[in-house]
């Protein structure tokens, strides 16, 4: 596999259209991965039409670098507004956005770049060594493991959330319910759409994280200007010191391959890779109370995750011509439309192709690196715009990021009822991102229980039968019961030496 | 969230730092709770509202293999109902042992943020938005926006500060310029690029 | 202190992009310009998600109109209720001939299933694309090899074959409602999102067998994973030429999916001319039919005309279905 790899790989650096649309497609995926409301999915369907009169080869090269330049500019935005750019940026601005505001957008955006870079290697890496093996594993999931690794990935961010794990999870069964408004995806009957026809067609992630989150965080800001507390935040050093990447080893290491194993599982996706990382690096961390607070590691390890999710998607498409998400979806079908066919024949007969695939992604991810090393320093003058400008000009992206998803007005209404939502979360002191992950993995969860109860014909032991779900089952239940006995112990330790909290009756903030 | 003066990942928590991330280091208070629980309970209200007037949704439960459309609703709005429940209780309980012996209630969480003035320019900027796309459709993307975003951004410049022409008229420049430039990168993203069919 | 140095840069630098996007706004206003019909872009409104097979045929067709006429054609996704949110959105879209919609052939069932959905009468239907064959797959290791088998198979136990499917009222779950009610056969349907989730649930072997059309499983068959028992189509699929149709194996059985552009009701007559010929003559080209073929899609444009007799063809097929399996809703017929 290494020799048309390598082959690729020399192809691009010779021939200057390849490295032409390489870049340009890194370019061009950055800017709209960044965009909120244009998912990598939506930039690959905008470039698509672009790459029709390319070669294949061309047009691979071309789409796969606007794939993983995507990802990673998503993150833009998630750090230095607040707004996810793609779904898979959610976590990221746990950390990246505090560390912003702290003045530190360039080190924020340093180290979502390198762990980028890492993630999208070791992704790349383990799908051209072991892509098989990996697709065998992803393929023994059925509806049961889709379940688990749901409840899995929904624990681990309850966990992973600022404040009480019980509010959390409540915050997060809320998101559930928003998820099953519209038509339910097995029996196409419509629920909690109060009569109005645009309820029925459920609610989209976009408008929701975008509220949530962008909207919400402009209201707070209007709010606590008027307090007096104003101020423009200094842009400080733009790369953050070398040792303090290399002590960001471990976490990318960590979260790229979570991101590779997890992406590689067909419809499990990004979400549940980016908070298993998150909630990974908590636990081992010992200052967990910094996360939340612009801890780089809660930026590295769910960012590198992120980014090796899309060497994991390409697996199970590369090797059984099965796409494992939307992304992967639109590639398929510009191979297609080139009369190529991705699956198990394409490495039989046309391995030259494959290599194609493989170099293009190498290259689009050390040209990610190289073109937004340079335009860092670019990137973060935004943070240089005064406060209520800046704001006022995210409240006018929040709207047209929302209409683009779906072009349409309703969704618009959707974000401004979630900008209040958010708003309010943030009055009681409750954690909106629950909320978003409940909404993308809720449907995940209910179909997959619902279509094993099917298979199995109603006997619940499904769930428990199988030894993977059973090990997602019992790893959740540890993560719930975890912090529980962690409390007790520290009840236990504070009592003893009668200088603990007094009221335990919250974990710390962090 | 909102402070600039975010600790930073050196510094402990307990260094305090903006008010917001201080105070969500304390534990809830007694009139908090209450109003998370409240929250809570407003959502699953809601949502037995729409369950209780679907009647397709319960035809069916546990008709065929498949558990059905309301398994599902029915747990989930159950857990919120009963995790409100909890809350609004020992808000209630706390309120109470509160009142009994001073000292251990906190304020309301209004008085404590400055009162519920401060919440008035985020509604407004929500309710705007709230017309923004009807006028949107009206007279247009480029003009509803530009008006939109001048109009906001002049409101809160901070006129009163400024002192002389020169410093107001620099502030009206910069109002005007960002304005070209927030509308102007919004229509060249959305509009030429992705043919968002914005009206 | 930090604001008043930071504002004269930010104006000088603010002043020279707004300039620049400006320009770029005057260049894309002033680009279309022509006498008559179309004098601005036309939008082929998507129902499906990017990446579906909806998707890739507009995007495919709006790349080769691009030959036949000076205004650009533009794709745009409404998706979400299942298909039905796109199709309203063309539904209720001006009647000026600007906007076109894609649709298959679960619009039919839908507008029984959901009170919602826009009804057939609501909509014109412009060019036929080509249809979409359904296919009967299962898995090798079930031993099955004809159609002969697997319905010998359900008849002797009934229910005993999972069969991967769409939600109720999808095509895939029309073409097995349609294998049950013709052979007088049950088996236990399993919903699916689509059909990169069913293909995935037929390997990984949650489900036996799979009623998807032949091109989600052609590299499956030639690895000899899969084995695909019949084409319910007049004709054997282009892509795996060896398989026989369910007619030759002696059952009288033809079903699946098709795709055709529509226009919102209203649209003045010799708009809709205008736009019939521009995408016939589209559809009719060699190179069209050609792409169309390497992405997997028979393509067999007809008229305004001979789509609609099409349409109501399908309606009367699936709407006994549809009542036996008590998912019409609304509309019933009397």
């Amino acid at each position: 596999m290494l020799d048309p790899f390598l082959q690729a790989l020399a192809d691009i650096l010779t021939q200057p259209t390849l490295l032409a649309l390489s870049l340009g497609g890194v370019m061009l995926g950055t800017i709209l991965g960044a965009l909120p409301g244009v998912s990598s999915t939506m930039a690959l369907a905008i470039l698509l039409p672009v790459s029709y009169p390319m070669s294949p080869e061309h047009a691979m090269v071309f789409l796969i670098a606007v794939f993983s330049a995507s990802v990673f500019g998503g993150s833009i935005s998630a750090i230095l507004v607040n707004i996810p750019g793609t779904p898979g940026a959610i976590v990221t601005q746990f950390d990246g956005y505090p560390l912003a505001r702290a003045g530190k957008a360039g080190h924020a955006l340093s180290y979502a770049l390198f762990a980028s870079t890492i993630g999208g290697m070791i992704g790349l890496a383990i799908l051209v060594v072991v892509a098989p093996i990996i697709a065998d594993a992803a393929m023994s999931f059925r509806s049961p493991e889709f379940a688990m690794a749901t409840v899995f990935g929904l624990t681990m961010l309850a966990y992973s959330s600022p404040g009480s794990t019980f509010r959390g999870i409540l915050v997060g069964a809320l998101g559930l319910l928003c998820g099953m408004v519209g038509f339910d995806a097995l029996t196409d009957v419509p629920r909690f759409d109060f009569g109005f026809a645009f309820l029925q067609s459920g609610i989209d992630i976009v408008p929701l994280t975008v509220g949530l989150f962008g909207l919400a965080e402009v209201m707070r800001n209007l709010g606590s200007r008027q307090a007096g507390a104003e101020g423009v935040p200094a842009i400080g050093s733009i790369l953050p010191p070398w040792r303090s990447l290399v002590r960001l080893t471990r976490p990318m290491l960590r979260g790229s391959l979570i991101g590779t194993f997890i992406g590689a599982i067909p419809a499990a996706g990004s979400a549940i890779a980016v908070a298993v990382a998150y909630a990974q690096e908590m636990r081992l961390s010992k200052t967990p109370e910094r996360f939340g607070r612009g801890a780089p590691e809660g930026i590295a390890a769910p960012e590198a995750a992120n980014n090796a999710c899309v060497g994991g998607a390409l697996v199970p498409m590369m090797t059984l011509g099965v796409p494992g998400d939307t992304m992967t979806a639109v590639l398929m079908g510009a191979l297609l439309l080139h009369g190529l066919r991705p699956g198990p024949l394409l490495f039989a007969e046309n391995p030259g192709f494959v290599g194609v695939i493989y170099g293009g992604l190498f290259f689009a991810v050390a040209a990610t690196l190289a073109c937004n090393l340079v335009l860092i320093r670019a990137i973060v003058q935004v943070m240089r715009t005064p406060m209520h400008i800046l704001m006022i000009g995210i409240a006018a992206l929040s709207v047209a990021g929302s209409f683009a998803i779906r072009n349409s007005i309703n969704d618009v209404y959707i974000m401004l009822f979630f900008g209040l939502v958010g708003y309010v979360l943030g009055l009681l002191r409750l954690p909106a991102a629950p909320m978003a992950f409940g909404l993308i993995l809720g449907p995940i969860l209910e179909e997959n229980v619902r279509r094993a109860l099917i298979v199995s014909r109603g006997d619940w032991t499904v769930f428990i039968d199988r030894p993977i779900a059973l090990v997602m089952l019992l790893l959740s239940l540890v993560a719930l019961l975890y912090p529980v006995a962690a409390m007790g112990w520290r009840r236990l330790r504070a009592a003893r030496n009668g200088t603990g909290r007094t009221e335990p009756l919250r974990q710390t903030d962090g | 969230m909102a402070s600039p003066s975010i600790p930073g990942p050196q510094s402990a928590p307990s260094d305090g730092g903006a008010a917001p991330a201080a105070a969500a280091a304390q534990p809830s208070t007694p009139l908090r709770d209450l109003l998370v629980g409240l929250f809570f309970l407003a959502w699953a209200a809601t949502g037995w509202l729409s369950v209780a007037t679907n009647e397709q949704i319960f035809s069916d439960l546990y008709a065929g293999l498949d558990p059905g459309p309301a398994l599902m609703p029915l747990l989930v709005l159950g857990a919120v109902t009963l995790g409100a429940v909890a809350i609004l209780a020992s808000g209630l309980v706390r309120l109470l042992r509160g009142k009994a012996g001073p000292g251990t209630g906190g304020g309301s969480p209004a008085a404590e943020e400055g009162g519920l003035r401060r919440h008035l320019v985020p509604l407004g900027l929500l309710a705007t938005l709230a017309v923004y796309p009807t006028i949107m459709e009206a007279i247009g993307y480029l003009a509803a926006t530009a008006f939109f975003v001048l109009g906001w951004i002049l409101a809160l410049t901070g006129w009163r500060g400024l002192a002389g022409r020169g410093e107001r008229g620099l502030a009206l420049a910069v109002a005007l310029v960002s304005t070209a430039l927030i509308v102007g990168i919004l229509y060249l993203g959305f509009v030429v690029v992705i043919h968002a069919p914005l009206p | 202190m930090n604001r008043s140095i930071s504002i004269p840069k930010f104006v000088r630098l603010g002043a020279a992009a707004a300039v620049l996007a400006l320009a770029g706004t005057m260049a894309g206003a002033t680009g279309a310009a022509a006498a008559g019909f179309p004098d601005q872009a036309i939008t082929i409104v998507v129902n499906w998600p990017a990446g579906g097979g909806q998707d890739t045929a507009a995007r495919l067709i709006a790349d080769y109109v691009a030959k036949n006429t000076s205004v650009p054609v533009v794709v745009s996704n409404v998706t979400g209720a299942g298909g039905a949110a796109g199709i309203r959105h063309v539904a209720e879209a001006a009647p000026d001939g600007y906007t076109i919609g894609i649709m298959g052939s679960s619009f039919v069932a839908r507008q029984y299933i959901n009170p919602n959905a826009t009804r057939l009468d609501q909509v014109e239907p412009l060019v036929f694309f080509g249809p979409d064959p359904g296919a009967l797959e299962v898995r090798a290791d079930t031993g099955i090899k004809t159609v002969k088998d697997y319905i010998d198979r359900l008849k002797a136990k009934p229910g005993s074959i999972t069969n991967g499917n769409d939600a109720p009222g999808g095509s895939s779950y029309i073409v097995a409602a349609l294998i049950e009610s013709k052979f007088g056969v049950k088996m236990t349907k399993v919903p699916y999102q689509g059909y990169a989730p069913t293909v995935a649930g037929l390997l990984a072997g949650e489900v036996q067998s799979a009623t998807l059309p032949v091109h989600q499983f052609v590299d499956q068959y030639k690895a000899g994973t899969v084995n695909i028992l019949g084409v319910a189509s007049d004709e054997r699929h282009f892509l795996v030429p060896d398989v026989p149709t369910f007619k030759e194996q002696g059952f009288d059985f033809v079903a699946g999916d098709w795709r055709a552009l529509f226009l919102p009701k209203g649209v003045p007559a010799d708009r809709v001319k205008a736009l019939e010929e521009l995408f016939y003559k589209t559809m009719s080209d060699p190179a069209f039919v050609e792409a169309g073929r390497k992405a997997g899609f028979v393509v067999t444009p007809m008229h305004a005309k001979e789509t609609a007799a099409r349409i109501v063809e399908t309606d009367e097929a699936i709407y006994p279905v549809l009542l036996e399996a008590g998912l019409v809703k609304t509309n019933k017929k009397q």
